[in-house]
């Protein structure tokens, strides 16, 4: 499988990308925020001892990465392609990471938890990703205790994620819903059905390029499989709801629609200076030109791409320097527009 | 009017009022205007915080504050200050005051999903050990004590199987 944002998944037009993850204990540990840098540092090595133990295959797809000798800007590169949390960037505690080389399956040591196992893959694949997770989740076992309750289920350092301490979580692209107005309704409504709808990319809990982020809430009481289903049928529900939105808007205001994409497109092309959100706006609509068969030059995966590469942390590396606020307006306008030439 | 204060910042006077429905339920968070705009993540941790020394007081164990956990000597004071439990022992020393807590956040109490292989045995032999004491309950009602009889056995089996853990 290709990295999540070079890969074009099932239903894309409207699911971006998923990513499923396990939280996990060592029965013989203390939860992180209370172990000591010493037993933090056997953590991570008895992780990657279990993983790569006497598996030579695996060894080779998975590396491990110094995460806590990195500087903050690399770190930062790591939350913005979703392969680790902000958290884990923070830390000044001993933290680890194990990445597969894909991309697509990461290890966090030392975060909330002793363990976060994640997968991520482009579109809808919330079955796989969860199965990818239970197989690395299962070769962990037979090396590592982890602490389970008969009861309670997986025991987590949170009480939200306890049980099977499963987080799923689509990125979906909504711009129609959120030109129709209609997203308050979708984020009430999805708060009761045991799932969060929250705007992503963006500060606050505003969405910055029409994407919010799908997860479910309950942890405990329901099977893995039941709220991998669930989820799966309720974003189903909205990406029908989104498609027949554009077409309605398509059907009713055309030509208004197509220029708005057609500007934004041409903004993107020419721009000198793009302020992040200004650059997330334009590649949304671009995004929705690409899928009404408007803009036939790029595809969803470089805007998937774009979108990340706009982001300060992977900005910084593209350039190699640390970037003033007008000067980053100034690379990432540089960027977009070198992407969008080399493609044309 | 005496102002509520910020559950984020414990300082200011709380104006801003924010509602989370998780399975139906309702949690309220108050938040000043500082927190609020600071673009402060409404953490559930926040949210739960305070909520697991409920419906423990009346408890004969007595007060909530002196027990500590006997491993990692996490205290309730400690956990409704960090919305964080220190260690697996944790869930069975505050196992009551735990239950009310999950069932008020995650609406139910009792894992449905993966079990580790070294538990499955355990964990089925529980599951069918609950639905047997129904079962008894059932036939002592409606006087069928035969059978009552055979679950009883049944029952008696199945935990001495499991060796008498938890």
């Amino acid at each position: 499988m290709k990295r999540w944002y070079i890969d074009k998944g099932p239903d894309s037009d409207v699911v971006v990308s998923t990513r499923v993850r396990l939280a996990r204990n060592f029965e013989e540990y203390p939860f992180p925020s209370r172990c000591s840098r010493q037993q933090q540092r056997e953590i991570i090595q008895k992780t990657v001892d279990a993983l790569t133990g006497d598996d030579l295959e695996l060894r080779k797809g998975f590396t491990v990465i110094d995460f806590k000798n990195m500087d903050l800007n690399e770190r930062l590169v790591y939350v913005e392609k979703r392969l680790v949390s902000k958290e884990l960037a923070r830390s000044d505690q001993e933290v680890g990471l194990l990445l597969s080389n894909d991309e697509q399956i990461s290890i966090m040591i030392n975060e909330e938890d002793h363990l976060r196992i994640q997968c991520l893959a482009a579109g809808m694949q919330l079955e796989k990703a969860y199965e990818i997770c239970n197989y690395i989740d299962n070769l962990l076992s037979q090396k590592i205790n982890f602490a389970f309750d008969d009861t309670f289920g997986y025991l987590t350092s949170c009480p939200t994620n306890i049980g099977t301490a499963i987080r799923a979580s689509l990125m979906l692209h909504l711009p129609a819903i959120t030109m129709t107005g209609q997203i308050q309704i979708l984020l009430e409504t999805c708060g009761k059905l045991g799932l969060s709808v929250r705007g992503l990319y963006g500060e606050n809990t505003e969405a910055s390029g029409s994407m919010y982020q799908l997860s479910n809430q309950i942890t405990l009481g329901k099977s893995e499989q039941d709220i991998v289903m669930s989820m799966k049928t309720i974003a189903y529900q909205v990406t029908e709801q989104e498609r027949l939105l554009r077409k309605d808007i398509m059907k009713k205001n055309g030509p208004q629609l197509e220029d708005k994409i057609m500007r934004s497109y041409g903004i993107l092309k020419y721009a000198r200076a793009l302020s992040s959100d200004e650059a997330m706006e334009r590649l949304s609509d671009v995004r929705l030109g690409i899928f009404a068969g408007l803009i036939t030059g790029l595809d969803e995966t470089d805007i998937n791409e774009m979108m990340l590469q706009i982001q300060p942390g992977s900005l910084q590396k593209y350039s190699g320097r640390i970037l003033g606020a007008d000067e980053m307006e100034a690379v990432r306008a540089s960027y977009v527009r070198n992407h969008i030439a080399a493609k044309e | 009017m005496v102002m509520p204060i910020c559950q984020v910042c414990k300082k200011r006077e709380a104006t801003v009022f924010l509602t989370q429905i998780i399975n139906g339920k309702k949690t309220d968070l108050m938040m000043c205007r500082q927190c609020a705009g600071e673009g402060y993540k409404i953490d559930l941790n926040t949210l739960i915080s305070g909520l697991l020394g409920l419906g423990w007081e009346n408890e004969s164990i007595g007060p909530a504050t002196e027990i500590a956990c006997d491993r990692c000597g996490m205290t309730v004071d400690e956990f409704n200050r960090t919305g964080k439990i220190g260690c697996s022992r944790c869930y069975e020393v505050f196992r009551e005051p735990m239950k009310v807590l999950l069932k008020r956040i995650q609406g139910n109490t009792r894992h449905q999903g993966k079990v580790p292989e070294r538990y499955a045995a355990d964990h089925a032999a529980e599951i069918e050990v609950e639905r047997l004491q129904q079962e008894l309950r059932e036939c002592i009602r409606i006087e069928n004590y035969e059978r009552a009889a055979e679950i009883r056995d049944r029952i008696r089996q199945l935990e001495a199987g499991r060796g008498g853990r938890k």
